[in-house]
Formats: C-alpha cells, sequence, structure tokens
C-alpha cells in the first residue's frame, strides 16, 4: 500500500458538492431551499455525531445554532456587514468561542447531567431571547441580501447563489471535521467513550478530549445556524428551543455516525420528510417522525449508513473470495 | 542509594474502612518486586496510590526524589510509571492493532504528532512490532471484545509499557490466563524487562510464580507490610506462611486456609 492514500470521503463530499454546483440552475427552486436548510442542519448534526461518538448526548447544541444566525442578523444590522464569507466566519468563531466557554465547566460531566445541563443553557438562551430588544423579540430578525466579495446577486441569481455558497461551506466544514476525525486526536474522542481510564493512563486528559470536541461541535453549529439564518433571511428565538436540538439528534439517530457523510443524507431526508409529511397529514406529521424514528430505533439502530457499510463489507468479501478462487485456479 | 521509588507512611481511608495503614516501602532501579496479599490486603488500592490515581489520605510517594503524591496518573504514565489491570482497561470497540495504535501515539509519539493520520503507515507498523513481540499479532485485527482473555491482558501490558516506562505496576498479570499459558507469559513479560533493566511491581497470587520471578517479595496483610526482603526469607516468615501462604505449606491449619489466595 502507498503511503498516500486517496480518501473517498473528501472525493465524495467534493463531488457532491460540484455536481450539485453544475446542476444548481436545473433543480428546482423549493429543494434548492429544502437543500440550504438542509445544509446547514447537517452542519450542526456533524457535530452532535462527534460528541456522540465521545459518548455524550448533548441537548443543546440549539444554543450555538442560535448563536450563529444571531451574529449574523446581528452584523448585518447593527456592523453593516453583509459579506456572506465574513459572516459564516464570524459566526463559527463566536459559537466556537462560546462552546469553548461553557465546555470549560461542562466537559466535566457525563451521561444525563451532560445531556441536561447542555438542554439548559440552551433554554435558558431562548428564554432571554425572546425577552431582549436587541435581538427582536420573540419576532427575531431579518437579514439581508448578503454580498459575495463584493458581488451582491439579485432576484434569482440571489437564490442560486445562496444555495451554491450553503453546499460549499457544507464541504468546507464536512472536509475540515473529517481530516480532524481521521488524525490521531480524532480517534481520541471514540476512545473515550470506550475507556475513559485507559485514556488518562496513557497520559492524556479525558476533560481536555470532551472540551475540544465540545468546542468543534459548538464552531459546526454556530457555522449551521448562520446558513440557516442566510438561507431563511430571519433568525427567531426559535434557534435556540430545544425542538431544533432535538432536530440535530433525529438526524444523527436516523443517518447513523460512520462519516461526516452521514448527517449531511440524515438531514436531506428530514427535510423532505418534514415538508411532505405536513403536506400530506397536515394534523400528524409529528407521528410520521416519532413512526421513523421508532422504526429506525428498532431495524437498524445503528442508523440508515450502516446499510451502506454492510453492502460495503459485503462487496469486499466477495472480492476477496473471487481473488482467491483465482488465485487457487491459476 | 539508588531509590527510584519512596513511600513513607501512605494512609488511604474509605469512611470508616482503612485499606493501607503507614505503608512505607523504598524500591531500588531494576528491582523485581513481588506483592503478595489475600484479598483486600490493600494491594490495588497501593496500586493506584502509586500510579496516582488516588490520592493518599496521608503519607507521601516520592519518584526519583520527586515528590508526586496526588499527581494524576496522566501525569506519571508520562514521567515513566505504567500500570496494567487486573481487568484489562482497553478500547473496545477498536481493534487490537488500533488499541495499539491509540497507546503508541498517545505515550512514545511527540504531542504535535496528534494531529498527523491515525491510520498511516508508520504507526500501525510500529504497533505490529509490538504485538509481534507480545505473540499476539495474529489477533490484530480482531475486535478486543472476542480475543481470548490472556490476548487482552498481554495487550493492556503492551499498551501500558510502550514507551518504555521506568516502573512498571502490573496487577496480577496471570489472573485470568488458563495455567498453561501463565508460565510462558510470564517468563516472557518478566524476561523482556529484566533485558531493559525495568524496575517491576507485580502482584501475583501465584506463589510459584512469585518464587520463581520475583528478586525481592513483600507480604501485605491487612493494608500493612508484614515481611518484605529476600524471597526465601519472606515465604519463611512465620507472619507471611500463617496469613497468607499458610494453607498451601500446611493444609490441615484452617486458621491460615481462610486467608490463603494462592
Amino acid at each position: 500500500m502507498s503511503g498516500r492514500r486517496i480518501d473517498w470521503t473528501i472525493v465524495a463530499m467534493l463531488a457532491i458538492a460540484l455536481i450539485v454546483t453544475l446542476s444548481a440552475s436545473f433543480i428546482p427552486n423549493w429543494i434548492r431551499f429544502l437543500g440550504q436548510l438542509a445544509a446547514s442542519t447537517a452542519l450542526a448534526s456533524v457535530g452532535v455525531m462527534i460528541l456522540l461518538r465521545a459518548g455524550l448526548l448533548s441537548f443543546g447544541q440549539s444554543l450555538f445554532y442560535f448563536i450563529g444566525g444571531y451574529i449574523v442578523a446581528l452584523l448585518g444590522k447593527y456592523g453593516g456587514v453583509t459579506d456572506a464569507f465574513a459572516v459564516v466566519v464570524a459566526a463559527a468563531a463566536g459559537a466556537g468561542l462560546a462552546a469553548v466557554a461553557l465546555g470549560f465547566l461542562l466537559a466535566t460531566y457525563r451521561g444525563i447531567f451532560f445531556s441536561m445541563l447542555t438542554l439548559a443553557v440552551s433554554m435558558v438562551m431562548f428564554g432571554v431571547a425572546t425577552k431582549v430588544r436587541l435581538f427582536g423579540g420573540s419576532d427575531g430578525l431579518n437579514i439581508g441580501l448578503m454580498s459575495y466579495f463584493g458581488h451582491r446577486p439579485r432576484g434569482v441569481d440571489a437564490q442560486w447563489t445562496g444555495f451554491v455558497f450553503c453546499i460549499w461551506t457544507w464541504t468546507g466544514f464536512g472536509i475540515a471535521t473529517h481530516v480532524f476525525l481521521r488524525s490521531r486526536f480524532g480517534r481520541l474522542i471514540g476512545a473515550v467513550a470506550d475507556n475513559e481510564i485507559r485514556v488518562e493512563y496513557l497520559g492524556f486528559s479525558v476533560r481536555r478530549i470532551v472540551w475540544v470536541a465540545y468546542g468543534i461541535a459548538g464552531i459546526l453549529a454556530g457555522a449551521g445556524g448562520a446558513l440557516a439564518g442566510l438561507s431563511a433571511r430571519h433568525v427567531d428565538p426559535q434557534f435556540a428551543y430545544w425542538t431544533t436540538a432535538g432536530d440535530f439528534i433525529f438526524v444523527v439517530l436516523l443517518s447513523g455516525q460512520a462519516s461526516v457523510l452521514s448527517p449531511a443524507f440524515g438531514a436531506f431526508l428530514l427535510e423532505i420528510l418534514r415538508s411532505y409529511a405536513s403536506a400530506w397529514f397536515p394534523d400528524q406529521w409529528q407521528s410520521v417522525f416519532g413512526a421513523m424514528m421508532l422504526a429506525i430505533v428498532l431495524f437498524l439502530p445503528a442508523g440508515l449508513d450502516h446499510l451502506i457499510v454492510l453492502s460495503g463489507l459485503a462487496l469486499r468479501k466477495r472480492v476477496t473470495r473471487r481473488s482467491l478462487v483465482q488465485g487457487a485456479s491459476s | 542509594m539508588n531509590d527510584l521509588l519512596q513511600c513513607t507512611g501512605v494512609q488511604c481511608r474509605f469512611g470508616d474502612f482503612v485499606a493501607t495503614r503507614g505503608i512505607h516501602l523504598s524500591v531500588r532501579e531494576s528491582e523485581v518486586i513481588g506483592i503478595i496479599g489475600a484479598n483486600g490486603a490493600g494491594k490495588t488500592t497501593l496500586f493506584n496510590v502509586l500510579s496516582g490515581y488516588l490520592k493518599p489520605t496521608e503519607g507521601r510517594v516520592w519518584f526519583r526524589g520527586v515528590d508526586v503524591t496526588g499527581v494524576p496518573p496522566r501525569v506519571l504514565a508520562r514521567r515513566g510509571i505504567a500500570r496494567s489491570f487486573q481487568v484489562p482497561q482497553l478500547f473496545g470497540s477498536n481493534t487490537v492493532c488500533e488499541n495499539m495504535m491509540i497507546a503508541l501515539s498517545l505515550l512514545a509519539e511527540p504531542r504535535r504528532s496528534l494531529l498527523r493520520r491515525f491510520s498511516d503507515r508508520d504507526l500501525i507498523d510500529q504497533a505490529r512490532v509490538i504485538l509481534d513481540e507480545y505473540d499476539i499479532a495474529k489477533h490484530a485485527d480482531t475486535v478486543v471484545v472476542k480475543v481470548p482473555q490472556g490476548v487482552r491482558k498481554l495487550l493492556d501490558i503492551a499498551m501500558a509499557t510502550c514507551a518504555s516506562p521506568d516502573l512498571v505496576l502490573l496487577d496480577e498479570p496471570t489472573s485470568g490466563v488458563s495455567a498453561d499459558e501463565k508460565d510462558g507469559l510470564v517468563s516472557r513479560l518478566i524476561g523482556r524487562f529484566r533485558e531493559r533493566l525495568t524496575t517491576v511491581i507485580f502482584i501475583e497470587h501465584d506463589m510459584q510464580v512469585v518464587r520463581e520471578y520475583a528478586s525481592r517479595v513483600i507480604a501485605l496483610y491487612e493494608g500493612r507490610i508484614i515481611a518484605d526482603g529476600e524471597v526465601a526469607d519472606v515465604f519463611a516468615d512465620a507472619d507471611v506462611v500463617r496469613f497468607i501462604t499458610g494453607a498451601a505449606a500446611e493444609p490441615s491449619v484452617s486458621a491460615g486456609g481462610r486467608y490463603a489466595s494462592a
């Protein structure tokens, strides 16, 4: 095997982004919009996935989603900053900083305590956001049109550009996260879930690993929130509400945790499911979600991506068997 | 005198229960010390103190002349105290090889390389070499929850000691290992550490193993050291016979039988 192997996850992400960009003009508007929402949800869900790999269920990633979205809105309203790249970077950095500060306190908690504390902080933020005038109260804030390196598209172009921007932001953060997760440090995140004592006895602080994981999850949720704000051109306190965090968890349950790509499919499925379920079963669309979750937990507890993992394994087994047979006959 | 490790009056109290009461101990470099004692004598508690997992209620621990009382395991591990566990502490969802790779990347490799790719050739090869040395390379690609106990035991030790530590603490290296594997395992382990002049302290219930491989024996009874010295002297000690090895030496003595654990 050569030293440099092709990383298929990165190839797949770039391929998806390229194909989607090239065909963007032919994709109907409403699907493009769903794609934008899916990209936002997917980024935040990758953060939930990272924490789940460390054995931690965060019920409060909505907090950083909120922070990301509101940084974009406030920068536009009070700072006059409307460059899409600048606001997304600012949102990710701001949410990341908030996560580092909060993570300092939360990194020692595990299990239900961690989940409940993250939920509590997010709900406090929701409560504050509905009351504070700076944040527009329960109505939230509107976000103007964005510019991209000085270029400000309008009308149909604006929608196309926004869509492509969301896809590439997802790709950029996704690849960065993937590179992090495949590093030696990235492996430690799963090791924490497996055996904290062993990690400590190997000379590394478990608390620091959890802290870093929490910070990265915060950055991703912040970027996701920024994309959601840009796409809907509006943010409201609902961003910090616990059902938003619930969506991210639902996505990871649905998609599985095999790769940074998985939540993207989960998120897209979620958005499709949500629009069709509310169109076909206007009063019962939430029961559709419930049934879906039940089916996943009962029949495919590792998530949908496990199907891909399994078929990959089956394929590899077949190939090796064939090569063995060939080797024997030759 | 060249003292690697020193304990003065180490006492551990859990509520009303006193696990170790005033342990004084000094360990010279490249000694191989066997610790014997019945269940509850305080052997593992002593290891927990020496490796930094527990802060003693009283007393101090010195390593290479530095006071390390209450210094956490993650710091001591990097200063050269390695510890293996009675129940192997592994990363259950990873393969044997991956476990070794994680250990190497944390202990043996420089910190900055943590950002390098996990599955690079160099790290895999290093892990394979060590697994080969311990003769468990054929299990390399199996998830650890599926390998036999003996392999897990060895992997636990291999991971703890992969950075050539100065002091190795082995908590019952032969427990859970089948009788016919036992001798080979211990001789391989001790031989390996002797070769590198590593200081070893091991807890062991099999008196045959202790007699054969230890250069010095410490006997614990109810949190106290009741004998410490040459192997032959300790096994001849009246208290040791009475409280620890009694049953093995004289099966008819029922008083000693209760504490016998060999």
